[in-house]
Parts: C-alpha cells; structure tokens; sequence
C-alpha cells in the first residue's frame, strides 16, 4: 500500500485557496491521547490512540460483544506491523496520520478535527469516505486497516462464538510425536 | 544416508555448501522435484524460506496461521490491493495451507500450450504416468469418506435446480476426518501436503532441507548459474538474522512458485525474456447467501463439490463454481464492509453459505499480470483488471445468485463495497447494474501461475519446453509459475505432475 501525502495535500490544497491559517491551525489540532497504553512494539502512544479510535469504529462491538480495544485487536496489530518490510510499515503508520489530520479531514471528509476527538458517528462517516474514496490510496488504506483489525478481531474465541463457530477443536495435534530428521534434534 | 532438516535457528555462522542439485522451494514443484532427483542418487539440497511446522504447531486459529504460514502474513495481495493473495510460505509451501482440490491439467489447455505457445512436450500421454504416480503417493482421489458438507451439499443443489454441471472432486487426503481446517495446516496429518510425503522422501533419499533460509540471488557467469546466495531468516520476526547461506551446485532450480520464482530471477539481474509477466491468478469472486437451515461454512471437507458448466464461454473469460470454507476471520476478510454492516454479516454465519467463481485468465487474449521488484526491495503485483474481467465477474455474480436461490436461499448478498441483496429471480437483472472491478467488491486469488513461462520462444518464454532457462544451461524453474495460462482448475496436480516429469530430464543432465 503506497500512500501519496503529496497527492492527499494537493488534493486538500486545491480546495482552500484563501485560508491558509485556518488550514495550519487544523493541521496541527492535537489528538486525544489514550493514558491506557501497554507495551507495544513498533507503535507510539498517539499512534496506537489513532489506531484505537479507527478499531473501535471498524469493530465497535454491542451489548454483548466487546470493542476491538478492549480484546486487544491494537496491540495484536502492533505486533503484526512490526513484523512487516519497513516501508510497508511506513505507509501504514503514514496513513494513521492522515486519517487523524483534522485538516485532510475537514476538506475531504467533512471533519474538521482529529479523527481521535470526532464523535462515533463523524468516525464512521470518515471511514465510509476513505472506503469509498475515489483517491486509490485512501481506499488501499481502509482495507488493509480494515483486513488486519478484522481478523485480530475474530479470532478471538469470546467474539467468534458470536457467530455460532463452536472454536477449534482438540484434535491431539498438540501432543503429536514431532517429526524427525531434524539436524538438531534437541530443538525440533 | 538420511539427509536432515537444518532451520534457522541452527545456524549461527556463514554456510557454503556443495551439492548436484540445489532447490529453491520446498512446494509443490519443488518437493516432488527433490525427492525424484535423490531417489536417482542426486546429491540434493533445497531451500526454503518459510520455517518448517508440522502437526504439533497447529493451533487451528486462522489469524495465527495466516501470519506464519501464509505470504507476508497473509496480506499479499496486489499492488493496488484490489486482489487478496493467499500463498503459502512454509515447508511445503502452499500445500501446508490449501484446501486439497486436485484435477488433472485440461487436455484442452496442454493442447493450446502446444498450439500457441510451442510447449511440445507435455501431452496428456506424456503426463498420465506422472499423474497415476502423485496420485498414488498423494492419496488423491474423488472424495468419498463423508458426504459433502451442507456448504457444498448447497452449491450441488443448486447446480442440480439449474441443469448445471456439478460432480465430486478429488482431494490429497488420507484418513480425513473432515474437520475443515486444511487452510489452518491440517491437525490430523490427513492432508497428503509436500511436508507429510514427497519431502521425506527427499530425505530418506539423503537431500538436505535448509527452513527460514531464503533465497536471495542466483550468481552467474556467462550461461552457467554459479551459486545461489541465501539469508538466514529469524522464524518470528522474518528478518535476516545476518547468517548467509551460499550453494554452490551443477544445476539449479528454482521452485518458489509463481510470484517468489519471478522475482528470485528478478532479484538475480535474470531480466532475458518476459520474466514476471503473464503472471494468472484465476481471480475470485463471492456471492453468499442465507438459509432457513443451518450450514455451519466452516465445518467439513472445505471443497468437495464444483461446476464446470462455464468453463468455455467463447470469447469470453470462462468460470468455475467452487465453495470456500467460511471461518469467521476469512468472512471478515471477505465481506468489505464494518461496523454494524459486518456484525449483521458474521452474526447470520451459521446460516450463509458462499459460493465462488474462478476466472480462467490467460486463455484468451487477457496477459495478467506483471510481477517487479520495488525500490525498497518489495516484491509487487500488478494485475489491471480489464473489460474482460468485470464482464467475466457480472455473469459470474448472476450464476452465483442464480444458484444459491435455486438453492433455497432466502437472501443473497454480494461482496461489494455497498452490498446488493436479493431475494429472487426477478431481482437477478439488477446485478447487470452493478460495479465491477478493482476496490468494487472484494476478489482474491488462491491459485497463482504464470511469471516464467514455458514456451518454444525465447521471446515470448523464459523457459523451453523441457523447463531449462533459455539463457542458462543449468538453470530450470518447476513449478506452477511455468504455466503459459492459468489452467481453469486448481492447479496443485499439474505442478505435482510437471515436476514428476521433469525430475527425469533434470537428473539427466546433472
């Protein structure tokens, strides 16, 4: 996923001829820090606060069902982008900012203020815009954040039996005989 | 003399080894290669840079599996991310992770590689002795231990209702106790893949096996491929963890599968002839439905069923019917919406069944798509999906449609981006309507092909038809990425059987 800020800020440019100021002040609007950061990997605090915010919208969970924050699905995805090629993990770190700019927000997304300060409601019409954007890179961010979130999400016991998936089964796989011709059979 | 299994942890100094025969790739092609080449005395070693996992590390959770048995965790996809890639990345390659579906390659297909593309040596005669000996090895068969599962019961019905074609396939199973979980590594050793079979035959014969151990250029000098340079990669991190590995051999083959084996010569300055192009992906398409009875898509055999009836379609792109087994992490994978939208999706599971439709690209005048290396050293796929394609996905969402109400279903409901539902026939013309292509509605690919393409002229092919390079004499790539089209089946059988043949050949000239 190749994110153009370029192309995102030229696009936002074109539109705001005359309001320079006002775009620097939305530019730099502060995000609203999560203070219940764990340990993480690769991510820093604001952005796993963005990426939290982006969860719980994508998963919001209901009465019975937790919120993609409250299982864990930021960390696991922490852990995943620190697993990934280094400018894979620079694009999609890239993208946390621009989905959070209040500026890029206002002018594209209807939303002028942090994507971590809109309510749930601004949150979700702002993800509908970047799937549907007609901006290639805006939609190649929405479903690669939506396909690593997802699949944390529903991987989680407690939310797949939501679905009426029973879990896995034990087969005995995990006391199987492991296999053999290894060259150093003390670590198989 | 037994050969061993060297992983990346075993190794924390440069290696420099010698052998006969060095194989990149331990998957389909690869591992039927190796084992044939040590049977006949061939001093063999391949290389494989997924880690090596057997029946023990399989949790059954498909998030886990996906980032440590699947390519770049499982988020391989197009360049555009318009097609999901699933692609195995382990010993065994994809056959740790796929769901067993074998057919022989089409007669008609050999015959169009022969008429079009020179390919003179691969007939159906020629392969039926090759194909009879994986069968025998690999258990394959036409799947029989249990019925189909309702997923695929549904698809049969359905084709039934409609006069369509619909048979049995045959699956590389052995004792399967139709779990659903071949995409997860089998947690029964029922699924005949390359780890279970043909690599321990490799190893019985005395090849050696370096995991985590990734191929990163091939050296040469003038015709002759010299050495094959490797980096030793950590299993958890996937990141060199600074060891090299350098083989030195009298013939090299490079087996890394369609995409890997492109960019292998890419990454070696190999850029004679169209290498990574032509690249075939049967795109996938989805239509799932609900029914009044329970399906439960992710229990039972994955894919038991299939229809042919569209196969040929002229000058159109033909089509296949097949199921996917439906957990609830690959449906949130595929239906492309969030929020409440995908809750109502998952929370109706028990009650949906999926169809799929494959495209055969290849076969007529579409070319794929092109494999490169970025600037940052990432391999990358680009695929254009064209008029061809969204005209070959519009008629594959009315079939799918189609069946699933002839089916029973009560609603249907497409993938995309702002999902169309339907509840009968009459409502099938408004899919005419609808959008169709990249970031429209979701498309996958399980099956990859093409990026080295056998074929009689240098111009058009990267290797002659008996699979060597055509620019270097001790060079040859097995495996699917030879395919001059995509095949218009699953394609495991046909790099089972193309390496089986080959490894004759390739012995010889070692």
């Amino acid at each position: 996923m190749r994110i153009t800020r370029r192309t995102l800020l030229l696009s936002a440019a074109a539109g705001i001829a005359g309001s320079a100021v006002a775009g620097t002040g939305l530019a730099l609007a502060p995000s609203k820090l999560r203070t219940d950061v764990p340990s993480l990997k690769i991510l820093d605090q604001r952005e796993y606060s963005i990426l939290s915010a982006i969860a719980d919208t994508l998963l919001p969970g209901t009465d019975t069902l937790p919120t993609a924050t409250a299982i864990g699905v930021p960390e696991m995805v922490d852990e995943v982008i620190s697993l990934m090629h280094s400018a894979d993990a620079e694009e999609l770190r890239l993208a946390f900012r621009l989905i959070e700019n209040a500026l890029i927000g206002g002018l594209l997304d209807l939303r002028p203020l942090p994507f971590t300060r809109a309510s749930a409601e601004t949150r979700r019409a702002a993800l509908l815009r970047w799937q549907t954007s007609s901006i290639i890179e805006r939609k190649k961010a929405y479903k690669a954040l939506k396909g690593l979130c997802g699949a944390s999400y529903w991987s989680h016991p407690e939310v797949a039996r939501f679905t009426g998936y029973p879990g896995a089964p034990d087969l005995g796989q995990s006391s199987a005989p492991k296999p053999t011709h290894f060259a150093n059979e003390a670590r198989p | 003399m037994s050969g061993r299994i060297v992983q990346g942890h075993d190794l924390d100094t440069d290696v420099e080894l010698d052998c006969d025969v060095c194989i990149v790739g331990s998957g389909a092609g690869g591992s039927v290669l190796a084992a044939r080449l040590a049977a006949a005395g061939k001093q063999v070693i391949l290389l494989e840079e997924g880690g090596y996992f057997a029946r023990p590390d399989f949790d059954l959770n498909l998030a886990r599996a996906f980032s440590r048995y699947y390519q770049d965790g499982g988020r391989r996809a197009t360049e555009d991310l318009a097609i999901t890639v699933l692609q195995g990345r382990a010993v065994g390659g994809t056959t740790l992770i796929n769901w067993t579906t074998c057919y022989r390659t089409p007669s008609g297909i050999l015959a169009l590689w022969q008429a079009r593309h020179g390919v003179d040596t691969l007939s159906t005669e020629v392969l039926t002795p090759h194909w009879e000996a994986v069968e025998a090895r690999l258990g394959i068969e036409p799947w029989s231990t249990f019925d189909p599962n309702p997923q695929n019961s549904l698809l049969a019905r359905g084709c039934e209702a409609m006069g369509w074609d619909h048979h049995i396939l045959r699956r590389n199973v052995r004792g399967c106790g139709n779990t659903g979980y071949c995409g997860h590594g089998c947690p029964l050793d029922a699924k005949q893949a390359m780890h279970l079979t043909y690599l321990p035959d490799a190893l019985r014969a005395g090849a050696d096996l370096y995991a985590d151990t990734r191929a990163v250029r091939f050296e040469r000098d003038g015709r002759r491929v010299t050495a094959v340079r490797a980096e030793v990669l950590d299993r958890e991190t996937t990141r060199p963890t600074g060891v090299s590995v350098t083989v030195r051999a009298k013939t090299f083959v490079a087996a890394g599968g369609a995409i890997n084996s492109p960019a292998l010569l890419l990454r070696s300055g190999f850029t004679e002839g169209p290498v990574g192009e032509r690249t075939f992906l049967h795109p996938v398409v989805a239509v799932s439905a609900t029914y009044d009875e329970p399906v439960q898509p992710w229990a039972g055999a994955p894919q038991s069923v299939a229809s042919h009836q569209f196969i040929e379609r002229g000058e159109d792109m033909g089509l296949f019917f097949e199921v996917p087994p439906m957990h609830p992490v690959l449906a949130s994978v595929a239906t492309p919406d969030f929020g409440s939208e995908e809750l109502d999706f998952l929370s109706q599971l028990t009650h949906s069944a999926t169809f799929i439709a494959l495209a055969r690209d290849g076969v007529g005048s579409d070319v794929g798509g092109t494999v490169r290396i970025d600037e940052r050293g990432r391999i990358r796929l680009a695929y254009p999906l064209t008029d061809t394609h969204r005209d070959a996905f519009r008629f594959a969402h009315r079939a799918l449609a189609s069946l699933h109400l002839a089916a029973g279903a009560n609603t249907v409901r497409t993938l995309h981006s702002t999902p169309f539902t339907l509840r009968s026939q009459s409502e099938l013309r408004a899919l005419d309507d609808l959008p169709y292509g990249a970031h429209q509605h979701n498309i996958f690919t399980a099956h990859q092909m093409g990026g080295c393409a056998m074929g009689s002229d240098a111009a058009t092919s990267v290797v002659d038809p008996h699979l060597r390079h055509h620019h270097h004499d001790n060079l040859f790539v097995v495996d699917g990425s030879v395919f001059p089209t995509s095949l218009g089946v699953n394609p495991s059988e046909s790099i089972y059987g193309v390496a089986h043949w080959a490894a004759d050949h390739i012995a010889d000239s070692v």
